[in-house]
């Protein structure tokens, strides 16, 4: 099985790379990506405009978290700067993850 | 005054400093070593910090460090030589202090370090990952490396430092957290979302606004918030935003007569207002909102029992007409012509709830029978005594459009109340809740349950501690309503045999999500497993109390169990 990749881009113009069926943890990135009919859909690329770089990577970061610790016990700490937290949890609304 | 020169005997040391002209008054037992940090800055302030010294011999730093190390230092100098050469100073002069505040361990007030206090603000570069950070009196000095650590990478040794120490207590703390965390239903990974709620909740006391967050968020915090008792005068105004339209406080006990009073001011749109232990709401905070609260509908009150009679009174003739749902409870001021003007001037009511009102008595339950388009009744323990004449008279007028009924609680109810009225009279009921009804008996509630004649089923039942039912109730629920039951309540019906719970194992129930069977006797793991196995919808069991349970679920969501 090939493992797909999708590029999520930032309104700043960082690049993230990463496996789909990470990205598609977020429900709002997997509806873009899988409905046929878009434009994301056939690059594998979803851009946000109103999503910061460091906001995006840290959204990232907790995919791949919430990826690797799934069907655990005892998962360690996501750690969560205090700075970036209430623009965070708008975020994370948005993609419904 | 100027000082006396008469001085007495002094020992040699003394002698020595003063001839030195170095002062120790500023001295104290917690005088880390500044000049280790002072090799860190850029040698510009180093040097001049040691020129200051010299020319003020009173000044508030560690003269007898610095004096020592200007003997030694010249600028500029690499920074691993330099914090050797002071290395030495220090311990010559025996300052073993600072070997205390070596071992710093974690943040916050047990990792607050005297060492940083002072270079708090300064610019620095972590020794690490040569970032550069600002020290603040937090920040860890790394003695491997002989540097200062940015926040990112004290964490990190911070993790390393911590010792797995397996004792007994540890592995009895770990297994007390796994068990909360059952309790709590967290156990897959939690969501984003909810992780930055509960860090906001955290840090609840220094946000200044929520922003743009939803609803739902917002409801969420307000009740972790309330749970952590964090709720107050100021964290209250995250939650006035002006426009909004619903708000729940789970905890009001310690917003004072003016928070309550700015709710309204600020959010004159509410349709729902549910505030829950506002013990201390007074007259004038009820009086304005019936005022201001012009578009309420559904208002949730709990714990006002400051409110007197007549202003509630006054509240439910201003706002009755709008109001459809209406819970009152823990009060003593609600009397019969409080419920008569609920009857009267709220005819467009489809939900009522009155818990724990202290005078709640027949007369009050009769009026009750007024209120015409009724879905939801609940009258939960009431204060005074309550028998089955006032209900019968209720259920006989309304219960017919009843959709939800609850008589928790009051405990003088008999099986007259089964026979002649929830029989009868309540066919489209959907959820029921019997809890503490210890007077019923099982073949009373096995015939009414049997001759029932129910539009489309129980979906919740809760026969919670009604002591008296046993097998064949149970059966007789499961042939009535066990097509659409999708929560049981069972808890605390002993005399409920293998038979029963067999029978409920293998009987179909398609919708079933959570069931409790706390307290029974004959439950058991072989159960559990069929539980399991035969109930594809199962999510939730409840199992507190039943001491032959011991084994733990794959799929289920076992609660209660003894052993963890």
């Amino acid at each position: 099985m090939s493992e797909e990749y999708v590029k999520l881009i930032s309104s700043d113009g960082f690049e993230f790379i990463l496996r789909k069926d990470i990205a598609c943890i977020s429900g709002t990135i997997k509806a873009i990506l899988n409905e046929g009919v878009f434009a994301e859909a056939q690059k594998n690329e979803c851009t946000f405009p109103d999503i910061r770089g460091s906001l995006l990577e840290k959204v990232c970061e907790y995919l791949h978290y919430n990826h690797r610790h799934k069907n655990q016990q005892d998962v360690p700490k996501f750690d969560i700067p205090p700075e970036m937290v209430l623009e965070l949890l708008v975020t994370a609304e948005y993609l419904d993850t | 005054m100027s000082r006396s020169r008469v001085r007495g005997p002094n020992s040699a040391l003394t002698e020595f400093l003063r001839s030195q002209g170095i002062n120790t008054s500023a001295l104290g037992r917690a005088r880390p070593p500044r000049s280790e940090s002072t090799s860190q800055q850029t040698d510009q302030e180093s040097i001049a910090s040691i020129t200051e010294a010299e020319e003020t011999p009173l000044s508030e730093e560690s003269p007898l460090i610095e004096t020592t190390t200007v003997q030694l230092q010249n600028p500029p100098r690499s920074r691993g030589r330099s914090v050797k050469k002071k290395k030495k100073p220090i311990e010559d002069n025996n300052n073993d202090d600072d070997s205390e505040y070596n071992t710093n361990t974690g943040f916050g007030r047990a990792g607050f370090s005297y060492k940083s206090r002072e270079n708090a603000g300064k610019l620095d570069f972590c020794v690490h990952c040569q970032c550069r950070f600002t020290i603040t009196p937090y920040s860890k000095y790394s003695e491997k490396e002989n540097g200062w650590l940015c926040y990112p990478c004290s964490r990190g040794v911070e993790e390393q430092k911590v010792p797995e120490v397996h004792t007994r207590k540890r592995r009895a703390m770990t297994r007390k957290k796994a068990a909360a965390a059952t309790m709590d239903e967290e156990l897959n990974v939690p969501k984003l979302q909810d992780l930055c709620i509960r860090i906001i909740a955290e840090y609840i006391h220094d946000i200044e606004a929520l922003g743009d967050i939803g609803q739902i968020n917002m409801n969420k915090i307000s009740q972790i918030i309330s749970k952590n008792r964090s709720l107050d005068d100021t964290t209250v105004q995250l939650f006035l935003t002006g426009d909004q339209t619903e708000l729940k406080l789970y905890d009001c006990s310690k917003l004072t007569v003016e928070a309550l009073l700015q709710i309204v001011q600020y959010c004159p749109h509410l349709h729902t207002l549910h505030l829950t232990y506002c013990g201390q709401m007074k007259d004038e905070v009820l009086e304005l909102y019936s005022e201001k609260l012009t578009e309420l509908k559904d208002f949730s009150i709990k714990g006002a029992f400051l409110v007197s009679t007549d202003t509630w009174i006054s509240f439910l003739k201003k706002r009755g007409p709008q109001l459809t749902r209406l819970e009152i409870t823990d009060t003593a001021k609600v009397r019969p012509p409080v419920i008569n003007t609920i009857v009267d001037y709220c005819p467009n009511l489809t939900s009522l709830t009155l818990s724990r009102i202290f005078y709640m008595d027949d007369e009050c339950v009769r009026l009750l029978s007024g209120c015409k388009n009724l879905k939801t009744l609940r009258i939960e323990s009431p204060g005074d005594v309550v028998t089955d004449g006032s209900i019968l008279d209720v259920l006989n007028q309304i219960g017919s459009g009843l959709q939800t009924l609850s008589l928790a609680g009051c405990c003088k109810l008999t099986d007259e109340l089964l026979r002649q009225g929830i029989g009868p009279c309540c066919g489209r009921l959907r959820n029921l809740d019997l809890t503490a009804l210890s007077e019923l008996t099982d073949d009373e509630a096995a015939s009414m349950f049997g001759n029932w004649n129910i539009q489309s089923g129980l979906e919740n039942l809760s026969l919670r501690r009604c002591l008296g039912l046993g097998d064949r109730t149970v059966r007789a629920v499961l042939v009535n309503s066990g097509h659409s039951l999708s929560s049981l309540d069972l808890n605390g019906l002993s005399y409920v045999t293998h038979n029963s719970l067999q029978y409920l194992a293998t009987f179909p129930l398609p919708k079933l999500q959570t069931l409790d069977v706390s307290w029974i006797r004959d439950m058991n793991d072989k159960l559990v497993c069929e539980f399991e196995e035969n109930k594809p919808t199962l999510e939730k069991l409840l199992v507190w109390g039943n001491n032959h349970v011991l084994m733990p679920t794959k799929r289920l969501l076992l609660i209660g169990r003894e052993v963890q």
